[in-house]
């Protein structure tokens, strides 16, 4: 085999190493969404300590990092760059404010391994969730109730809803994975209110 | 790159239509629901064993016949 061949393989071997080692950190690691930039005058006038810091949920012990996500290329909120942590939607209603507040998970990762929120759906009513800001103070809510939507059928309204009792919903992803839309057929949606 | 970049101009053109119609809340805007699955595992777990099975080979290959490369 000549020196031409030699060097095709060498070649050949660092683009399949580099293509392992992406493949394999965006599955695993880090996986980041595509935010499309807002404008500043149209963002949340609050306070960045009002903003929060982590979610914890203890009949799932969960004790996570909160980050605060937009809305990607889509049209849709993004979601948190790892399978770690949870994602705020932060054009949206700060947790304790009036209206309801919205954080997503993912269910597993690119491997299909647990995501934070894979064990969303065994929150049941009465449940507590808490919300750590930034500035310390906690924030406790209680599952009131979970429903489970058809992935382009979700009431965003209701979900997303900007007014009335103050409360925070979670969403995650579950059913069966769509080739072709690249999404799993159904969203979980917890709801929860403020308790204390 | 084009679908992205159109798929940004549509969205950016929903959004600054939902800003003009919620001014009064305090939400700017109301998205669609996140896509909280990480991705086609069955695809992933291909494309990694496939590149494993390449890089393994190719290394294997260049380490036997090193001394062919050094002569």
């Amino acid at each position: 085999m000549g020196k031409a061949s030699r060097f095709l393989i060498f070649t050949l071997t660092l683009c399949a190493v580099a293509i392992f080692t992406t493949t394999i950190v965006g599955a695993l690691f880090y996986s980041p969404d595509t935010d499309i930039p807002v404008p500043q005058d149209k963002q949340l006038e609050t306070s960045p300590l009002q903003h929060p810091a982590r979610l914890i949920i203890p009949r799932l012990d969960i004790d996570t990092n909160v980050q605060e996500v937009g809305i990607n290329a889509e049209g849709n909120m993004s979601v948190p760059s790892n399978f770690t942590d949870v994602g705020w939607y932060k054009y949206g209603v700060v947790p304790g404010g009036p209206g309801s507040a919205v954080m997503a998970g993912h269910v597993d990762n690119g491997l299909g391994l647990s995501g934070v929120f894979k064990n969303l759906g065994e929150l049941e009513a009465g449940d507590e969730i808490i919300v750590e800001r930034q500035d310390g103070k906690r924030l406790t809510f209680v599952v009131t109730g979970k429903r489970s939507y058809a992935y382009d059928a979700v009431p965003t309204d209701i979900v997303f809803n900007p007014s009335g009792s103050t409360r925070l919903n979670l969403i995650t992803c579950e059913g069966a994975w769509v080739k072709s839309a690249k999404t799993y057929d159904q969203r979980l949606v917890v709801f929860t209110k403020l308790a204390s | 790159m084009l679908k992205k970049i159109v798929n940004g101009a549509a969205a950016a053109t929903l959004l600054a239509a939902g800003f003009a119609s919620a001014q009064t809340t305090t939400a700017t805007t109301t998205p669609g629901v996140p896509n909280t699955g990480a991705g086609d595992i069955v695809l992933n777990a291909m494309i990694l064993g496939v590149s494993a099975m390449i890089a393994v080979g190719g290394a294997l290959y260049l380490y036997m016949h090193r001394r062919v490369l050094t002569e």
